[in-house]
């Protein structure tokens, strides 16, 4: 009896380990031909992403962990956030005024600066980040568009109506699937049939400033299309985009509107007609978008420098008056 | 806490390893207590403050049943206890799943008898596997009830029943004669059952991460597509076909993990499953698909309604409610209702001509096959859409016969429907006897070929569709 005992262990240590080396074949097989079976489909993001710099965190994989630490100020990140000029609005915001012009607004003006744009996200999240902690920079600058009046994420409607603990376990299962797939991907090939398609990013932000790194981007690169589409601006729109600007005003911020290519709705001129501000629109050519709606390096650097400058005036206080409309500098038609 | 979740993987591996470690013998207590408390925050994980309803439902029961056994058969005094514990458990499944619809119920009727108001709604979050613990929590009473079974010896031995977390949020629905005599079994770990257990993992993992996910990612815009009227008779079908799959998958799948978590550490769950579509009578398919609930519905209602003890109407009668009844139990919605209905008159017209008893030449079974088959897909439909009146969109325009439409990024989502084929076609044979079962050294094989499919095709991560019961 003892020896058929063991004989049925020893049998079942062989279905076993038959079951690990037909996995670990796979596996190599899969590994040599990766390329192959891949053909032309698109890789996983997360497996061509580099490293972090130092002094930056994950703030976006599959979803948005950067809106999870700000809402709990995660290690103290928001506290970084008081700064003199607070950058708000969304991915365009983000991908446009990065580390360098964060950097001229401290070098050139002596006024620190903090990216807290979030990316896919409406003005009523950053509302609500602003009146949590209670924000008060000396200056906004603002994107105009329709970050002002677009309702929530349905990330955001669950953390603003969940609770702490709630938002820990996304963080948790975001930070080990993309930690998960980054590694996992380098070897083994993803062949889904319902892979998602279209532009995707991993970003990671820098805990100083909160200036992006992007990590991975997937999406044609070209000519940044201008879209001034959209007819007046309804009375709900002004109402919805003016409950950020009156936030913002009551907490003693000055505003500057910003249209960040390609998006220039008219929303943003009568903003800043109704709300006697300054809107920025300068004239840059040849912008460069990393997937047809963000700008790449060498573009965001250059609209950015000539956002700074046209808004120079303000920040140097040299201004005939802060709350008059400076008139739009004009933008690239019809590209 | 789903299974496909990292944290659940943080929260299995110890309990694993103190299994493998300490799960024998003397050091058993330590185990049990282990897996207990595992669960409890199993529980708690999904809304920390629901752990202490699941405790209400749990303290009723368990003290109900002590009372029932201590007081003399024939009491009238045990009859309150059992309501008390039924009440309980269908009060607190009535708040929290059906105050929403029945609220919207009265405002329907108001507006039809002209006039209109609003009332308050509830909006809390359904506790999760409600529907699953309070049945199984009420069979236990009913059972003590009835006299089949004792009373569990002590507080914890029930506790550890209703909690233990791998059937806690979709089942299988376990009776407690089937589980808690397994506490006092002697439970070393064998390479064999351990195998087993992971060869049911991978293959729930494999049928829920890969084929249900993907399936449910491509779902989402082709259901919707299929309201329109005019949509194209063969994408309809398609799209049918992939729900009625991607339900098996999904459900199967998460069943498969249940089992084989149970058979990891040493419990042993009732099959939920049995290629449901081979079904070639409405009482088969309910022999084949959600077979705990099922035999929940005809051991606990449909026998207590009288079953078929009675005239040939009441018997319909009974079979109809009985369907009603577990349609509403999945949500509180009319699709469900109708779902249910549906089911019910599949079952009584059945009944009605004689089919129930698959008898009859092969052509007529074969006829009735396929009718029941076409009538599930149908409830599947309605099952699955948002209102009565999409269902009947869809119906519409898969009975229309018109129109091609598929597209071809739908041709890789047909290759995901070749897994249940497979799957069904191979039940049919071993039934048959033409085949025999898979042997352990081809579910070895298959472990490793599922298990590396997993990572090269998992799909979007849903949540299982029975989480929402």
């Amino acid at each position: 009896m003892l020896n058929q005992a063991k004989k049925s262990t020893d049998k079942s240590f062989a279905q076993a380990t038959l079951a690990v080396a037909v996995f670990v074949m796979c596996f190599f097989l899969g590994k040599a031909f990766k390329k192959q079976l891949e053909m032309d489909r698109p890789p996983v993001l997360a497996s061509l992403a580099e490293a972090p710099m130092p002094g930056h965190f994950l703030a976006c994989a599959d979803m948005n962990l950067d809106q999870i630490l700000y809402l709990y100020n995660a290690g103290h990140l928001i506290d970084q956030a008081r700064k003199d000029i607070l950058f708000l609005g969304n991915s365009r915001m983000l991908f446009t005024f990065r580390h360098e012009a964060l950097e001229l607004l401290q070098r050139d003006f002596g006024l620190s600066a903090y990216q807290l744009a979030i990316a896919g996200e409406g003005a009523r999240y950053t509302r609500a980040l602003i009146r949590k902690h209670d924000l008060r920079p000396k200056w906004v600058f603002l994107n105009a568009d329709n970050f002002l009046i677009q309702d929530d994420s349905l990330l955001g409607e669950k953390l603003l109506n969940g609770s702490p603990f709630d938002a820990f376990k996304l963080l948790v299962n975001g930070e080990v699937s993309f930690f998960v797939k980054r590694h996992l991907h380098r070897q083994v090939p993803y062949l889904s049939p319902s892979q998602p398609i279209g532009a995707r990013s991993i970003f990671y932000r820098s805990i100083q400033d909160g200036s992006i790194q992007i990590a991975a981007v997937q999406g044609k690169s070209g000519p940044l299309p201008f879209d001034t589409s959209g007819g007046r601006a309804t009375k709900e729109d002004l109402m919805t985009a003016s409950l950020l600007l009156d936030e913002l005003k009551s907490r003693g911020a000055k505003i500057i509107l910003i249209c960040i290519p390609p998006s220039i709705p008219p929303l943003a001129r009568e903003l800043a007609r109704i709300h006697s501000l300054p809107l920025i629109v300068p004239e840059v050519p040849d912008l460069w978008s990393i997937d047809q709606s963000h700008m790449d390096y060498y573009s965001a650097t250059r609209y950015s420098q000539a956002v700074i400058r046209e808004a120079s005036p303000y920040l140097r206080g040299s201004s005939s008056g802060f709350g008059e409309s400076i008139p739009r500098s004009g933008h690239q038609q019809g590209r | 806490m789903n299974f496909v979740s990292w944290e659940f993987l943080l929260l299995f591996i110890p309990i694993f390893a103190i299994r493998l470690s300490l799960g024998r013998g003397r050091t058993e207590p330590f185990f049990l207590f282990s897996v207990a408390a595992a669960s409890t925050l199993f529980v708690a994980w999904h809304i920390p403050i629901y752990f202490f309803i699941m405790l209400t439902s749990i303290l009723v029961d368990y003290w109900a049943a002590v009372g029932i056994l201590a007081l003399p058969p024939g009491s009238p005094r045990r009859k309150t206890l059992l309501l008390a514990s039924l009440g309980t458990n269908l009060g607190l499944l009535a708040f929290f799943k059906y105050t929403n619809f029945a609220v919207q119920s009265v405002e329907d009727f108001s507006m039809a008898l002209g006039f209109e108001q609003q009332l308050p709604r509830l909006h809390l979050a359904l506790p999760m596997g409600i529907s699953f613990y309070t049945f199984c929590s009420m069979s236990y009473t009913i059972d003590v009830y009835r006299d089949r079974i004792k009373p569990c010896k002590s507080f914890w031995d029930f506790y550890f029943f209703i909690t233990f977390f791998p059937h806690l949020v979709a089942g299988p629905i376990i009776r407690a004669e089937q589980f808690i005599y397994q506490f006092y079994r002697r439970r070393r770990p064998r390479l064999k059952v351990l195998n087993y257990g992971f060869y049911l993992i991978i293959r729930g993992l494999f049928l829920k991460m890969v084929c249900a996910d993907n399936l449910g990612e491509r779902l989402k815009g082709m259901w919707e597509a299929s309201y329109f009227e005019g949509a194209p008779c063969v994408r309809t079908w398609l799209v049918v076909l992939m729900f009625s799959a991607q339900i098996f998958y999904d459900f199967e799948g998460y069943t498969s993990i249940a089992r084989g978590l149970a058979y990891l550490l040493g419990f042993r769950f009732p099959v939920n499953f049995n290629n449901p579509y081979l079904a070639n009578t409405f009482k088969n398919f309910w022999e084949r698909w959600h077979i705990t609930l099922s035999s929940w519905l005809r051991d606990y209602l449909y026998v207590a309604l009288g079953g078929n003890r009675g005239s040939r109407s009441r018997t319909y009668l009974n079979l109809m409610l009985v369907m009603i009844l577990g349609g509403l139990w999945h949500g509180a919605a009319p699709t469900f209702v109708a779902w249910g209905f549906v089911h019910g008159l599949g079952l009584a017209v059945e009944r009605l001509l004689g089919f129930h008893k698959r008898q009859g030449n092969f052509w007529l079974r074969t006829y009735w096959y396929a009718v029941v088959q076409v009538v599930v897909l149908i409830a599947w439909v309605i099952f699955r859409s948002d209102s009565l009146r999409g269902a009947t969109s869809i119906v519409s325009n898969m009975f229309s016969f018109q129109g091609y439409g598929v597209r071809d990024q739908d041709y890789a989502m047909i290759t995901l429907l070749l897994p249940i084929l497979g799957m069904h076609i191979f039940g049919w044979a071993v039934e048959r006897r033409f085949m025999r079962p898979l042997g352990p050294w081809v579910k070895a094989v298959f472990t490793g070929l599922m298990g590396y499919a997993i990572l090269i095709g998992y799909g979007v991560n849903n949540d299982f569709i029975y989480f929402a019961f």
